[in-house]
């Protein structure tokens, strides 16, 4: 068996149910593994753990009993950033703001993993509010990147690809507005999902902007993260934005291949548009070379410019943010971080025209996106510009924090996947993303796995005890 | 360019100087905001985002 701590939800689970594995020895193993490493990561801001354990001992139970009604992530941890709702704990969105929340019920994803069987260990950093970060000015400190805890490991869902990439949890669940669960599994090493918008309930869930977040999985391979979109979509009343679909098998096609497959290349968003470092220009290469030789037909094509898509996100997000949080910005300015502030005031200035015309560009854009879903089965392009940079260099932050070609699907809605492609020459990881038509989730799987099988890059995990530890005093 | 302020009870709120950066930061955002639509462009929230069907 592997360790314990980097087994795959799925092999977690089919051993757990053949009785070869039981849920509190997992359990207990990954909380020591927390226990030894978390002091240097930051990636959890409230556990519980006799909770957990007393959780994992009632699925032992069950599974000693011979109950045939198994869920899917029976007796499997998992975690939730801190802006996902479980009854009785604290959702704080890592805000002072938000500090004393005590939920009153679950987010609907999160009885969705309870129902599937699988054990909650606690609730993740975020920038606050999903919006700031990473911030020194908090009463919480920014997660860290497992692959060196002198670098940034992504964001908002910072401690979601913390804790995931380190072996604390084999899946966390982030959120993605303009980009927070894709942004921390590039910087980490991880598959991260952004759904279709709609897929999945936001009900429970601290919102950022209406209409664009969107809940998703951080996983450490394409199999764990199409099972755990599996559980967590689906129509829900309370979230007036879930879509009225059945949830499909997101795994089937998982070994066919992209043979014949038709995949466009956005090129410009970093060649052009922006001009990313060398390493992620020479991975996304290699990256397209795989695929091409994996029998897929590779195209370029070609977009409204990065800033444009950028600029309609942000005026979106941001007006939005503000009819939510101008209450708290005129009566609790001072508990927000420096840099939450600064990114969400300028949302109080747009005009109410600014933010209809940003809309109806979203609309537009939309539109023209998906017409290359005509011709084509999927599309790709960057994540990151860059690998993660030092976290504490507020120069390389401000420099490097918006390089990235996430947003525009946050604006379209399509799904969109990041995938790993490598590393760069400091060993950091880098990444890709693939997208595709609205709710056809289960190619972006396909495509990401069929690459994974030939490159392996998600088989690869940070050495803890040398990137992890914190600094003698 | 059209200048966009932030809102006189927020400006007391947060600092005069943290106001004025946020009215440039959005003010530059709002000029650069491709607006070349057709004058009859629906907007998205006509549409069901999911599909981007119209809504019935």
């Amino acid at each position: 068996m592997n360790e314990l701590h980097w087994l795959e939800a799925h092999e977690a689970a089919e051993l757990i149910a053949s009785k070869k594995l039981s849920p509190v020895e997992l359990t207990q193993s990954l909380l020591n593994r927390i226990e030894k490493y978390d002091p240097g990561l930051n990636a959890f801001l409230t556990m519980r753990p006799e909770a957990s354990l007393a959780a994992a001992k009632e699925a032992e139970d069950i599974v000693m009993r011979d109950d045939t009604s198994l869920g899917p992530l029976h007796g499997v941890p998992f975690a939730l950033k801190d802006i996902i709702d479980v009854s009785s704990w604290p959702t704080t969105a890592h805000s002072k703001i938000l500090a004393d929340n005590i939920a009153e019920k679950d987010a609907e994803v999160t009885a969705r993993l309870k129902a599937a069987g699988a054990i909650l260990l606690g609730k993740l950093s975020t920038h606050e509010f999903a919006l700031g970060g990473p911030s020194f000015d908090l009463p919480w400190p920014p997660a860290r990147n497992p692959w060196g805890r002198e670098y940034y490991p992504g964001g908002s869902s910072s401690g979601s690809g913390a804790a995931v990439a380190a072996g604390f949890v084999p899946i966390a669940l982030g959120s993605d507005t303009g980009g927070s669960v894709r942004g921390p599994a590039s910087m980490n090493g991880l598959l991260g999902m952004k759904p279709t918008y709609g897929r999945v309930s936001r009900n429970g869930v601290v919102p950022l902007s209406f209409s664009l977040d969107n809940v998703g999985p951080l996983t450490r391979t394409v199999r764990d993260n199409a099972l755990a979109l599996s559980i967590i979509s689906g129509f829900d009343t309370k979230d007036p934005a879930s879509a009225e679909l059945g949830v499909p098998n997101f795994s089937k096609d998982l070994d066919i291949g992209v043979k014949d497959l038709r995949i466009g290349v956005i090129r410009h968003f970093y060649q052009k548009d922006m001009i990313a470092g060398d390493d992620v220009i020479a991975a996304m290469e290699e990256a397209l070379t795989v695929l091409s030789d994996s029998g897929a037909q590779i195209q370029e094509i070609n977009t409204h410019p990065l800033i444009d898509y950028a600029t309609c996100n942000r005026i979106i997000l941001l007006s939005e943010a503000c009819a939510i949080h101008q209450e708290w910005l005129t009566t609790r300015a001072n508990d927000y971080a420096e840099s939450t502030l600064s990114r969400l005031l300028p949302g109080t200035a747009f005009s109410a025209v600014d933010y209809v015309q940003a809309l109806r560009t979203r609309a537009r854009y939309a539109a023209e996106f998906n017409t290359f879903f005509n011709n084509f089965d999927a599309v790709i392009t960057v994540n990151n510009m860059e690998a993660a940079f030092p976290i504490e260099d507020s120069a390389a932050r401000e420099k490097y924090y918006p390089r990235q070609a996430r947003a525009p699907f946050n604006v379209t809605g399509n799904p969109a996947l990041a995938v790993p492609i490598g590393f760069s020459h400091e060993g950091l990881p880098i990444s890709m993303q693939i997208i595709t038509n609205q709710f056809d989730e289960a190619m972006a799987y396909r495509v990401a796995a069929t690459y994974d099988k030939v490159t392996q890059w998600t088989a690869k995990h940070p050495d803890l005890d040398k990137t992890a530890t914190l600094p003698a005093e | 360019m059209n200048i966009r302020n932030v809102p006189e009870e927020i400006k007391t709120a947060v600092g005069e100087e943290r106001a004025s950066k946020a009215s440039e930061t959005a003010s530059a955002a709002a000029e650069r905001l491709d607006r070349d639509n057709f004058w009859h462009q629906e907007s998205a929230n006509v549409y069901r985002a999911q599909t981007w069907t119209e809504k019935k």
